[in-house]
């Protein structure tokens, strides 16, 4: 499913002045400040490990920016069509085991193929749970979409053999062995901090500065996709779903393929996501297919604002940093990791409470009036045409 | 002139309920028929069944001669169907122009989208709302938001369903307005209305549903005069009144 941007509109017989009012005119400016923050961020990230020297911390910025793929390939399913899906970590687990499996048993595959196999066979999953699924929605939706993440689970113990059990698999192939992800990783490492210094560091450096670029991009690429399909006519068609989905089909929408379209897509993503995080981690483990990972992924996009692509995403870096940074330097949390899901469900309620659309909407909001990105769309799509906003 | 749609013997049972039973009628291209009956009568079951919202247990429902009860909802608004909901069902977070935007996204309509929903919400006069979210519209404004977004699907048949339902009397004049224009515009509409003084005004025929029949079918003056409408309606009483 491919989408352009939605384009400020030049209506053909405005209701209002001619030209945009003061108002309208002022939102136009504000929506460029947005455009101009999206861009911001990915140079920011990109010229980041050049300014911080410490690997940890890098280490935890680069599984982030996987969390970001998983929390906005949830988002495009259950932020935008607002079928809540409860069992993420399944789509994540099922591309990160098929590259595991295929680095184990098939090491002649190239990197890159196994993360393709890994999107393809999420994909089909997607197809496989989808189906089934398009006629339940709320809670029962939920709980099958949990139950296929278990499912799973079992899944490796009974393949117990192949798949490693409860130990999971190791020595899967990384990044640097990737025929194109190893030279990209390289050679933005050695541009943003320069040959010498990139050459000069121990090994385990390189590898996660390598780790740290290839996550980098492929998030850019990914995010850039869904928030271009979620801010354009597609998303717009998959967010009037959300909003009420017989009223959808009386305005013509093919649910049934939207839907479908929708859950395959969040999957291939979040297969792809996990394929390349057992590239970066180099081991699979049953933590990836886990009702944990499952809910962080959901909290994460509640937290940063679900059905917007750009929260979920801001709401990773938060949540990841201090999870596996900042958290980590609290003796409570040192002593009972558990316990940090559960602070993170409380910091979530607190949000929601305080704030019910998540973090980010109303930032972007109060920078340009705007809130959820088709109310953007719609809003961007008037205020040319002097309508009041 | 030939049948736009028919209805073809189509009876819905739901159980041992049988909420439409026989029911035949045929629509011109260009009329404007009202459906009236009293609470239970089988109408919303037979629009549901007109639209694709519902499938009958038995008989066909037609368009330009092709039967419709195969076809996907989405399918059916694309042969030229299109509905309103007597709740109205808006995208409520969304922008009004948005609203309307939807249908032509997923028609595949071609050239500048929007001003085209632009000149749809022109069509029903709410075209001065077109960036306000919908949840802010008042009732009579999101009943014409509600045919905009039908109309945007560009119908040959257009079925109001209780489009005077919860509103203030000078907000069905207004609306009332904006129906005879679609009329006079050439779309065909059947209406489904309670508020038979306001319906009359805009409508060339009348069907009469009791008990999942029809007991009455032609001139709006006449239907009301039958006397199986009379007794239906008000049990005894004159119809006619706004209630």
């Amino acid at each position: 499913m491919s989408d352009t941007a939605v384009e400020p509109v030049q209506p053909a017989q405005p209701a209002g002045p001619s030209k945009p009012s003061g108002a309208a005119g002022l939102g136009r400016r504000l929506l460029k400040v947005n455009v101009i923050l999206l861009l911001l961020m990915p140079i920011g990230l990109l010229f980041f490990p050049r300014f911080i020297d410490n690997t940890t911390l890098l280490q935890v910025v680069a599984t982030a920016n996987i969390f970001v793929m998983f929390a906005a390939s949830w988002d495009i399913l259950s932020g935008y069509t607002g079928q809540v899906n409860f069992g993420h970590a399944a789509f994540i687990g099922f591309g990160a085991y098929t590259v595991a499996l295929l680095s184990k048993y098939e090491p002649g595959v190239s990197n890159e193929l196994a993360l393709l196999i890994g999107t393809g066979t999420a994909a089909l999953l997607g197809v496989a749970i989808g189906v089934p699924c398009l006629r339940l929605k709320g809670p029962y939706l939920a709980l099958a979409t949990l139950s296929v993440a278990g499912a799973l689970v079992q899944l490796t113990f009974i393949y117990k053999e192949q798949t490693g059990g409860e130990d999971g698999i190791a020595g899967v192939k990384t990044v640097t062995d990737g025929a194109i992800t190893g030279p990209i990783g390289e050679g933005l490492s050695k541009f943003v901090l320069g040959p010498l210094t990139f050459d000069g560091l121990p090994g385990f450096d390189q590898y996660i500065y390598v780790s740290y670029f290839v996550s980098l991009v492929l998030m850019i690429v990914m995010v850039g996709g869904l928030m271009a399909l979620g801010y354009g006519k597609r998303g717009l068609v998959l967010r009037s779903i959300q909003q009420d989905e017989s009223a959808a089909e009386a305005a013509g929408v093919p649910l049934t393929r939207y839907k479908l379209a929708a859950f395959v897509l969040s999957a291939a993503c979040a297969g792809l996501a996990g394929g390349l995080y057992a590239q970066i981690r180099g081991t699979v483990a049953l933590d990836l297919l886990a009702i944990d990972l499952s809910l962080l992924v959901i909290i994460i996009a509640a937290f940063g604002g679900a059905g917007s692509i750009i929260g979920p995403a801001v709401g990773a870096y938060a949540v990841i940093l201090l999870q596996g940074y900042y958290l980590d330097k609290v003796e409570l949390y040192k002593e009972h990791p558990e316990l940090k899901i559960g602070t993170f469900a409380l910091l979530l309620i607190v949000v929601l409470i305080v704030q019910p659309r998540g973090i980010v909407p109303p930032i972007l909001q109060r920078f340009s009036g705007r809130g959820s990105p088709n109310r953007a769309a719609g809003a961007t799509l008037v205020e040319a045409g002097g309508a009041q906003p | 002139m030939t049948a736009l749609i028919e209805a073809d013997e189509v009876t819905r049972k739901f159980g041992g309920l049988t909420a439409v039973n026989k029911v035949s009628f045929a629509v011109e291209e260009g009329a404007a028929v009202g459906l009236i009956g009293a609470n239970g009568a089988g109408k919303t079951t037979l629009f549901n069944c007109l639209t694709g919202f519902d499938k009958p247990t038995s008989g066909d429902v037609r368009l330009r001669g092709k039967s419709l009860l195969k076809l996907a909802r989405h399918k059916v608004v694309k042969s030229g169907v299109a509905r309103t909901f007597q709740i109205v069902k808006p995208f409520p977070d969304l922008p009004v122009l948005a609203n309307v935007l939807v249908p032509l996204i997923v028609a595949g309509t071609k050239g500048d989208i929007k001003a085209q929903a632009f000149a749809v919400l022109e069509r029903v006069g709410l075209s001065h709302r077109a960036a306000s979210p919908s949840s802010q519209l008042s009732e009579g404004d999101l009943k014409r938001l509600e045919m905009a977004r039908a109309l945007a699907t560009k119908p040959a048949l257009l079925l109001l369903d209780e489009p005077f339902a919860g509103l203030s009397v000078s907000e069905i004049g207004v609306l009332s307005d904006t129906i005879r224009q679609l009329r006079e515009d050439g779309t065909t509409l059947i209406v489904v209305e309670h508020k038979i003084g306001s319906l009359l005004q805009l409508v060339d025929r009348v069907v009469a549903m009791d008990q999942g029949a029809v007991i009455a079918d032609g001139d709006p003056q006449e239907v009301m005069r039958s006397p199986a409408v009379v007794t239906a309606y008000l049990g005894g009483g004159a119809p006619g009144g706004e209630h």
